[in-house]
């Protein structure tokens, strides 16, 4: 039988820069950073690979038919969590310092800024709004009192998850193109020396993932782990964090082969349940 | 850096045959290892898999821990093949214990079917060596056939000496043989004529561990008898990955069985869709 001789578990500690995140991304690190550096156990990896992040985020310029941000009062401009924002105006950028992080990288380069005046600042505002109308129209038809939140919290033996899933084959796409998914799987892998212990994204829409050794699996149909996926995002992550784990990013909607939108379901769970 | 994740190594001191499909491996942890009755552990042989297990053995002791094993999966086919003097990984203790103090005073009954029976022996251990503090312990216990009574010789007999006027035992099997002289029946109708041991269900807690439809129909059996939902634990099997709380595999409703099980009480559960599934 084989041995361990180390953990593939890496984090370098050198400094990464990710440019051009946006609100949608931000929010989704709040999620994540609420699983592996919380609680009583923490993800040293991550925690460190985390902290050797420089965040620099835009305001959205334009909106996707598949963005939905406003419908989880989300703005399509950053609002915090980053430490530098930037948002395109005539001429160049207007800046936000959102950390001591992004304090430091401006005093640093002072000679490549100047001061915004109030034209940049009410340019921004406008087409910030602009971006806001553009989102807001889009997502018109799902607009509604009642919440994500609200609709999908009691809705899982609702009929509306059968009529979901007729055309969802299983792939797992929505799960792994999630930007607040965070399930994985421990996994040894095989090295000269030995086995290695490291981790592989999983997906909760796959057959197998709350299966038991025995044989028993408690979302047994397609129908209920399709239902899991939006009972955990706005379920269990508000009932344990009071956020919703979503951000209305849109991704899982254009990732679907099957031409299913989150937005539709929500809507038919308005109706039917 | 230290990796949450990251087995240590145990060497198997000694494997004991159950069942045909049972098994407890005495192991001795590389790193001293101390868990609280109701705690698990992950198993792992490297480059086959990981199992959770709650240990069997009593948590006081400090030198080895024992976990029985029943053959189901892939894993546990891999445990099973294993020998003597063999190293396996081990990680843990994992989640959240019984609440002992709470059973104190208290008329304390336990239901165990099957393998069931594993984490309630390093319960049942922890409950008789400290047994002036509790009024009452009765065990109720179902298996198949005769010969698939886990720890049979502590069941049927040492267990039974222990504190006669304080532990009691109610055995059943579903199928006698030839030599059994004790109850037939499902494991539920040990709980007939509860109230001949049990004074006081209202205030009374049961344990419950079993296969999930045995968990099921004793759950309700003794919400019939009175028993009160806070008071009803039951061991919750679920799929583990991480065990800590960070990969999602056991999320259940709004909890993490690996971080505030594996044993929840019924009032918790109760509203969970497919829970017994
Ligand atoms: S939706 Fe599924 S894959 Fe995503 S975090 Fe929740 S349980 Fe995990
Ligand atoms: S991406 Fe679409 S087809 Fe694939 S699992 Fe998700 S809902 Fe189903
Ligand atoms: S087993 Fe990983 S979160 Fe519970």
């Amino acid at each position: 039988m084989g041995e361990y001789f180390a953990s593939n578990f890496t984090s370098s500690s050198e400094e990464k820069i990710i440019l051009g995140a946006k609100t949608c991304d931000l929010e989704s690190l709040r999620i994540l950073d609420s699983v592996y550096a919380n609680g009583d156990f923490k993800d040293p990896f991550y925690i460190e690979e985390r902290g050797n992040i420089i965040l620099i985020s835009s305001d959205c310029t334009r909106a996707q038919d598949t963005c939905f941000c406003s419908l989880l009062d989300l703005t399509p401009y950053p609002k915090e969590g980053f430490d530098l924002n930037l948002s395109l105006v005539e001429g160049g950028f207007v800046l936000e310092v959102g950390s001591e992080k992004g304090k430091k990288i401006v005093e640093e380069n002072k000679e490549l800024m100047e001061e915004a005046g109030e034209e940049q600042l009410s340019q921004r505002e406008k087409r910030r709004q602009d971006v806001l109308n553009e989102v807001k129209e889009i997502n018109k038809d799902f607009d509604s009192e009642r919440s994500f939140r609200e609709v999908i919290k009691d809705s899982f033996n609702s009929p509306v998850w059968e009529e979901a899933v007729e055309k969802c084959v299983d792939c797992g796409g929505c799960n792994h193109i999630c930007p607040t998914c965070r399930c994985f799987l421990l996994f040894d892998e095989k090295g000269k020396k030995g086995f290695s212990r490291t981790s592989l994204w999983d997906a909760c829409l796959y057959t197998g993932f709350a299966r038991v050794a025995a044989g028993a699996n408690p979302r047994i149909k397609l129908s209920q782990r399709f239902a899991n996926r939006l009972l955990c995002k706005f379920g269990f992550f508000p009932e344990n964090l009071g956020l919703d784990a979503c951000t209305g990013c849109g991704r899982c909607i254009s990732v679907c082969i099957g031409k299913i939108d989150m937005r539709e379901v929500v809507r038919d769970l308005r109706v039917k349940v | 850096m230290e990796s949450p994740y990251q087995p240590t190594k145990a060497k198997i001191l000694k494997i004991i045959p159950e069942t045909p499909n049972i098994k407890t491996f005495v192991l001795k942890p590389e790193d001293s290892l101390e868990f609280k009755a109701g705690q698990f552990i992950q198993l792992t042989v490297p480059g086959l898999g990981e199992a959770p297990f709650t240990p069997s053995s009593s948590p006081y002791e400090k030198e080895k821990i024992e976990v029985t094993v029943m053959k189901v999966g892939s894993v546990t086919s891999v445990l099973h093949s294993l020998k003597e003097e063999d190293t396996i990984g081990i990680r843990g203790p994992y989640g959240k214990e019984y609440p002992l103090s709470d059973f104190e005073e208290k008329e304390t009954l336990i239901v165990g079917g099957g393998v069931g029976l594993a984490p309630l022996r390093s319960l049942f251990l922890a409950l008789a060596k400290n047994i002036e503090r509790y009024k009452k312990v009765l065990f109720c216990y179902g298996a198949k056939t005769p010969e698939d009574i886990v720890y049979k010789g502590a069941v049927l007999k040492n267990w039974q000496d222990l504190h006669p006027e304080k532990i009691h035992f109610r055995i059943t099997v579903d199928k006698a043989d030839g030599e059994w002289k004790g109850k037939v029946g499902l494991v539920t109708t040990t709980l007939d004529n509860l109230e001949e041991e049990i004074e006081d269900i209202q205030k009374s807690p049961v344990i419950v561990c079993g296969p999930p439809i045995m968990m099921k129909f004793t759950t309700f059996k003794l919400l019939d008898l009175g028993y009160r939902p806070p008071n009803i634990f039951l061991s919750m099997e679920k799929n583990m990955s991480c065990g800590i709380g960070k990969c999602g595999h056991c999320q259940t409703g709004k909890y993490l069985v690996c971080r505030d099980g594996p044993v929840l009480t019924y009032d918790k559960i109760k509203d969970i869709p497919t829970i017994w599934d």
